[in-house]
């Protein structure tokens, strides 16, 4: 890997390179050559470990947890569970809605997913207290699961009212359409494996709380904190010197800081807590799986007439998210009829979360391989596709673009490319022993709707 | 607190002597036991570390064989000048396994005693019956996420995939692992679970690896190893073959033909119904195909796992005919 020296960061060579050049990162230097030292990373006097005990069902109750084994073990400082774990207060959401619920218990009894924390072990040593969590048993009331969304049980799920964006009539305008084309398109679950994982350092002086912790929002992980113990905003110190890897998972407060932030209350000394591996995948959402099909009418000359969009995306038992699949399917083609539902589907997962362009990635994802389905369908060229369906304005507003430059960026891709030398028949394009296939891409982000175009070639 | 001896051995007799201990594991390049510690799999009452024992890293290569020292690293190895000419299918064994960290710290030795993954295997907490640690307490996998799992050399006790690159270019070659008392094939070292599953390798109480020797012959000179997976490095095989090739001299006849399959047996896989379908044999694509179907007679799947036997025979007919246009 090469090393940037940031010393040239602000030369002319440098400037000149800012589009299209290869930048260094401020803290790259710092992370590869093993000098950055992470949140985690602190060397406090008196630090003590916690590791967590994660529920072995998906779906049902605590019924008794015995913790003697673990609190004789060497070194054991406090076994946590549910009822033995100060109470909290509830926080508010991210958007700063009130809670639902004046308490809050970061430990569950209701289990709603497997390796959803129910209990926790502090100790002198992160080997006594590994040692000791392995000590903690756990019985169960187990009931039935939804395991995901393809499980039967899982049902169509709940409507979102707010994801419907309608306009024209395009059922009926899809089903008088000379060309039709409907399929689906589904992702599973991505999650953030960050190299850093999830973790912090919690010490209480007083009422004053610092928490070393990698964070993508200083203030409101801050808040959640100072929500969560009753003090005030600004008896907490969020310290954040580098993220090792974040992909929007690193955004919230969550219920293994709660945990190690009371248990440092409780014990009145820092406490240390990091999520092992398997834990990063049970202890934050990551993107939620979704589900899509995408119905697309178009005349003969591949003019489309209507999109009918319908999406599913999972969520927790106990937890909302939306995974917008619309947001991008709306924006792209210009049609005069629209269609676009949501629901959600709770399973026993944990609450998904935001992960790189929420929404607009699986939305993308649908609606580009939707009009390469359309492309073939009609025999004409995916990239002459976009271009006979480019959206002159805003297709829904109805407004024109401050900028849309999708058109020159396709050509100037096109050429890059070299699309002209791109044959659409399946099988018909080889390197080497590898059959390989090409496809134009387009996206938008909804913060500026800058649609950009990607060209990929794939094996 | 699972508390354990820690032995550093100087020489290879005080290595045996503790290797004889019982509960005794040998650490040497360390990534594979300090992984099978961590998830509970490995409970060595002993840990003797060989890795400062002079002397069992030297890699000596001649046209007649390779002689590797068990403690030889996998990098070293895979970056030899004569290993790479004279059995490039080692070498891009090697290159092709693990990550750049694994392959600078792990041994020869090592990469031979690494353990399935399995996910069952591995995970004793959450799936306590696992015949390869617990003889006779069942078979998780079996009816499970069978993605991974192994179609060749099944038993009903385990269906768990070898996991390893180098091994399957080992028994392509014929190599011998010498465990200084005794010396044994590499394909026999490695066991196919039966009954036994808990057996992965025939090696005693007291015996260390030494060294491996694989013999030189025109095949081993003319070889590669293909490795299909699901992304192009750091990842296990989803199948993968390990091919050698000798052409008679009108450049089209096969004289000798080695074939070894990794990533869908429970051991390295040797297909010699392959080798002997194609001895002899003019070297045509339509050949090479009829002839690796063989290789997956009598494969036996669990579902998930069904794509292994199509794919198999696909990824040694790759890499023969990719052998046969590098004349």
């Amino acid at each position: 890997m090469t090393v940037h020296d940031m010393k040239h960061a602000a030369s002319d060579s440098a400037r000149l390179e800012a589009v299209g050049g290869r930048l260094s990162r401020v803290d790259g230097p710092a992370k590869i050559t093993g000098v950055a030292k992470y949140a985690f990373e602190q060397q406090l006097e008196g630090l003590t470990h916690a590791v967590l005990v994660g529920a072995t069902i998906a779906a049902g109750k605590v019924t008794a947890i015995d913790t003697r084994a673990a609190e004789t073990a060497p070194g054991v400082l406090a076994v946590l569970t549910p009822d033995t774990i100060m109470e909290l207060k509830g926080a508010s959401d991210w958007f700063g809605n009130p809670p639902a619920l004046s308490t809050y218990c970061p430990l569950a009894r209701k289990v709603t997913f497997s390796g959803q924390h129910v209990a926790a072990v502090v100790a002198e040593t992160f080997e006594q207290a590994v040692a000791a969590a392995a000590l903690v048993k756990v019985w169960y009331d187990e009931t039935p699961a939804v395991v995901d969304l393809s499980d039967g049980k899982a049902g169509d799920g709940i409507p979102i009212e707010a994801m419907t964006k309608e306009w024209g009539d395009a059922q009926a305008a899809f089903a008088a359409a000379p060309v039709r084309i409907c399929a689906a398109y589904n992702t599973p679950r991505e999650f953030q494996a960050a190299m850093e994982p999830h973790g912090l350092i919690a010490r209480w002086q007083g009422d004053e709380l610092t928490i070393w912790e990698p964070s993508q929002w200083l203030d409101g992980v801050a808040r959640t904190y100072a929500e969560w113990f009753g003090v005030p905003f600004e008896n907490v110190r969020l310290v954040s010197p580098y993220i090792g890897g974040g992909f929007g998972s690193k955004a919230l407060a969550l219920a293994h800081s709660a945990v190690a932030a009371a248990a440092a209350k409780m014990l009145n000394r820092p406490v240390k807590l990091v999520l092992n591996r398997p834990q990063n995948f049970t202890s934050y959402g990551g993107r939620a799986a979704t589900r899509q099909t995408v119905a697309i009418g178009a005349d003969r000359d591949g003019k489309i007439q209507s999109i009918v969009h319908r999406g599913v995306n999972e969520t927790a038992i106990d937890g909302m998210w939306v995974e917008p699949l619309g947001s991008v399917t709306s924006i792209m083609y210009a049609t005069p009829n629209f269609s676009s539902k949501q629901n959600v589907v709770r399973v026993n997962t944990v609450v998904p979360g935001a992960k790189r362009a929420p929404g607009e990635n699986p939305s993308a994802f649908g609606i580009e391989c939707a009009i390469d389905e359309l492309a073939y369908e009609l025999g004409i060229d995916p990239l002459e596709i976009r271009l006979i369906n480019y959206a002159e304005q805003d297709p829904h507003a109805k407004k024109p673009w401050s900028t849309r430059q999708l058109r020159e960026a396709f050509a100037a891709g096109a050429e890059a490319f070299g699309w002209a030398k791109h044959s659409p028949e399946p099988r018909s394009m080889r390197d080497g022993h590898q059959l390989i296939g090409s496809a134009p891409r387009a996206s938008c982000l909804p913060a500026a709707y800058r649609p950009w175009p990607r060209f990929f070639r794939g094996r | 607190m699972r508390d354990f001896s820690y032995l550093r051995a100087g020489n290879i007799e005080a290595a045996r002597n503790a290797a004889a201990l019982p509960g005794a594991m040998l650490l040497a390049g360390g990534t594979t036991l300090i992984d099978l510690a961590k998830c509970g799999v490995a409970e060595p009452a002993t840990v003797i570390d060989i890795s400062h024992i002079e002397g069992l890293n030297a890699i000596d290569v001649t046209a007649d064989r390779a002689v590797i020292g068990a403690l030889a690293k996998m990098s070293h190895v895979a970056d030899n000048t004569e290993v790479k000419s004279l059995f490039p299918a080692v070498s891009e064994a090697l290159w092709q396994a693990a990550s750049a960290q694994l392959r600078n710290m792990a041994t020869i030795g090592g990469n031979l005693m690494q353990r399935t993954r399995c996910p069952y295997f591995r995970d004793p907490q959450n799936f306590p019956a696992c015949n390869k640690r617990a003889p006779a307490s069942g078979c998780s996998a079996i009816g499970g996420v069978t993605r991974g799992h192994a179609v060749l050399g099944v038993s009903e006790a385990c269906i768990a995939t070898y996991p390893g690159d180098l091994a399957v270019a080992l028994v392509a070659f014929d190599a011998e692992v010498d465990l200084g008392e005794r010396k044994l094939k590499v394909e026999d070292f490695f066991l196919a679970p039966g009954a036994t599953a808990e057996r992965e390798h025939d090696i005693r109480p007291g015996e260390v690896i030494m060294t491996i020797e694989i013999p030189g012959s025109a095949a081993a000179r003319r070889s590669t190893y293909v490795k299909v997976r699901d992304r192009q490095s750091y990842e296990f095989a989803a199948a993968s073959a390990a091919v050698g090739l000798e052409l008679e001299s009108d450049g089209r006849t096969i004289r000798d033909i080695r074939v070894a399959l990794g990533g869908v047996a429970t051991k390295p896989w040797r297909v010699r119904a392959v080798e002997d379908a194609l001895k002899g044999k003019a070297l045509d694509e339509d050949t090479v195909r009829k002839a690796s179907a063989l290789a997956v007679e009598g494969a036996v799947d669990h579902g998930a796992n069904h794509y292994k036997i199509a794919l198999a025979p696909r990824v040694i007919a790759r890499a023969i005919l990719k052998l046969g246009e590098t004349a």
